[in-house]
């Protein structure tokens, strides 16, 4: 929220917000005209309606003549209702004997009046010249209630106190009871601040400072989002335009070889085949973007759970797997031939197995690969070891992460989910997703989930 | 006499696109050799007689075609043989710095890429 500032028209005070109530503490009669001249001109230059309660030694008629000489259109503005400058004698028939709540919700009036007529606001002062020693309390009271009134109304409140007529304790009083005093020391206006006000300002500087550290963190936060954002985009588009393109070629292949000649009912077959694998591939793709869509809105993955042997489980991914990796130059060990059995969701588990093998494709060719099922204190773990080079220092727990490629290349393709999709649905079996590598030496992947849901 | 068939080398990582891509250049009647990255390519080409045009796809494992660009650039033999790139990527700095070389986008343009391989064989293919 921003605070409003309005011009003070003094220039040791500068800027002050609506529901200013502060004070001065005057010598003598020029004191009071460099002070409020300004404060006025100020105040009707910026569309504020004002009222000038006036007191000796500057009476209404010197200060109308003193306000004229600074504000041309004076007269006009007096004729129209924007000023109103008014003995304290006067003001004080006006008012009669009102109670000092009566008073404060006079101020109200007037300022619920002065937006109603079409003014920013309200701009007061009053002189407590007149003020008698026996009527310091009830005064004191009345001005204590005055801050709290102002708050939240578009009114600025200067009160004027004679120094000569102030004892110690008085100045006290009056400081306490406004946000801020001046005080007229070898013909200069000094700001004196409360303790309080003080310490207010601190304390805003400080939470200024803070938000400011806040946004610029979050901006920075943002920015990498954005990053990570675009490269998700190009390895998106990269990642589901190839098996478009090899599905359109394999297409394209068969019309141009049936315009040559009919082709062999296992020539067509074969090429359908491949037809037929481009478009499961291009399905789990979007499977792969509709889990993430799903976990990213606050739903965990659908999970469908069964009886399950996750050492038969394993065996099978391996076998679908085996291909690829040897095409990779990886060496597969499957180390699981006892039982494991618990409830889980075999699908989930057998895109786990895809994602860990394929990730050991990617950053681990050529190198020996183990799998492992085990049962450790009844919970089943799946250990998927490679040769690799190994996940980056401070990088072990980035790479679960969505849309992060760790490693030294950007570009071995995928969408960068995989670990996150093997993490998301180990937590959603109540189990968890861990990774142990040394830098040069290769990687551990080990999933380790509860036998039954919620043990 | 046996014309001797114009001979493209086709760099692409994934299988499937390769295949496929081979299997119709075949058909046009090219010869095509394959290499699955651009270090293969590099090896292809140090033991080969140079080809009439390669094919080569951006992103790739091991060494991209980035890469095999300026790695070829500095070779006076390679930098003659015509490349076409295709890309799946998106339009960054780095295709957009590609300034001399012709950029295919994927999904192919099939008629587009046959015609720019005939142009720039013109005793190309002979229909098998």
């Amino acid at each position: 929220m921003e605070i409003e500032q309005r011009p003070s028209g003094m220039p040791e005070v500068g800027d002050v917000a609506w529901g200013a109530h502060f004070c001065q503490f005057y010598g003598q009669r020029e004191d009071l005209i460099d002070s409020l001249v300004p404060f006025f001109k100020a105040g009707l230059e910026h569309n504020e309606q004002c009222l000038w309660v006036t007191s000796e030694p500057f009476r209404a008629a010197d200060a109308r003549a003193m306000l004229g000489a600074a504000v041309r259109d004076l007269d006009q503005r007096i004729a129209r209702g924007q000023i109103e400058i008014i003995d304290h004698h006067d003001w004080y028939m006006r008012a009669g004997d009102r109670t000092a709540s009566e008073v404060l919700q006079g101020w109200v009036d007037r300022h619920d009046a002065a937006l109603a007529g079409g003014y920013d606001g309200l701009r007061l002062t009053g002189n407590t010249y007149w003020l008698e020693r026996n009527d310091w309390a009830g005064f004191r009271e009345y001005e204590s209630r005055v801050t709290r009134t102002f708050e939240g109304k578009r009114i600025i409140g200067l009160c004027s106190y004679c120094s000569s007529k102030c004892q110690g304790t008085d100045v006290l009083d009056v400081i306490r009871n406004h946000q801020f005093a001046l005080v007229r020391e070898d013909g200069e206006w000094q700001l004196i601040e409360s303790a309080a006000l003080k310490e207010a300002k601190q304390e805003l500087r400080e939470l200024n400072r803070q938000l400011e550290d806040r946004v610029k963190q979050r901006t920075a936060e943002l920015e990498d989002a954005l990053q990570i954002r675009d490269q998700f985009l190009s390895v998106a588009s990269h990642e589901l335009k190839t098996p478009i393109t090899s599905l359109q070629l394999y297409v394209e292949g068969l019309l141009l070889s049936y315009a040559r000649e009919p082709v062999a009912p296992e020539v067509a077959t074969r090429r359908l085949d491949k037809i037929k694998g481009q478009c499961g591939r291009l399905e789990r793709l979007i499977n792969q973007l509709l889990d993430v869509s799903r976990a990213t809105s606050g739903g965990r993955l659908p999970m469908d759970v069964e009886d399950v042997d996750l050492a038969e489980l394993t065996r099978a991914a391996c076998e679908a797997s085996g291909e690829a990796l040897r095409r990779a130059g990886c060496e597969l060990v499957v180390d699981a031939d006892r039982p494991v059995n618990g409830s889980w969701d075999p699908m989930r588990l057998e895109q786990v197995l895809a994602n860990l093998l394929n990730n050991a494709v990617r950053h681990a060719p050529g190198t020996r690969v183990v799998v492992e099922v085990r049962e450790v204190d009844d919970r089943a773990v799946l250990t998927v070891r490679d040769g690799g080079p190994g996940v980056p220092e401070g990088e072990s727990a980035r790479i679960f992460e969505r849309f992060v490629q760790a490693g030294p290349r950007p570009d071995n393709g995928g969408f960068g989910l995989g670990l996150w999709i093997v993490r998301e649905i180990a937590e959603a079996h109540g189990g968890e997703a861990t990774v142990d590598s040394q830098p040069g030496s290769g990687a551990a992947f080990t999933v380790s989930l509860p036998r039954q849901p919620g043990s | 006499m046996a014309v001797a068939r114009c001979k493209i080398l086709l760099v692409e990582d994934d299988a499937d696109v390769s295949d496929a891509l081979a299997e119709i250049l075949q058909l046009e009647g090219y010869e095509v050799a394959l290499a699955f990255n651009g270090s293969e390519a590099l090896g292809y080409l140090r033991q080969n007689p140079p080809p009439c045009v390669i094919l080569l796809d951006l992103m790739m494992p091991i060494m991209d075609g980035y890469e095999f660009l300026n790695r070829r650039s500095g070779v006076p033999d390679l930098s003659a043989i015509p490349v076409f790139c295709i890309s799946a990527g998106t339009m960054d700095e780095r295709l957009r710095q590609l300034q001399t070389t012709h950029v295919f986008k994927k999904p192919l343009h099939l008629p587009t890429l046959l015609g720019a391989i005939r142009l720039t064989c013109p005793d190309g293919g002979t229909a098998a």
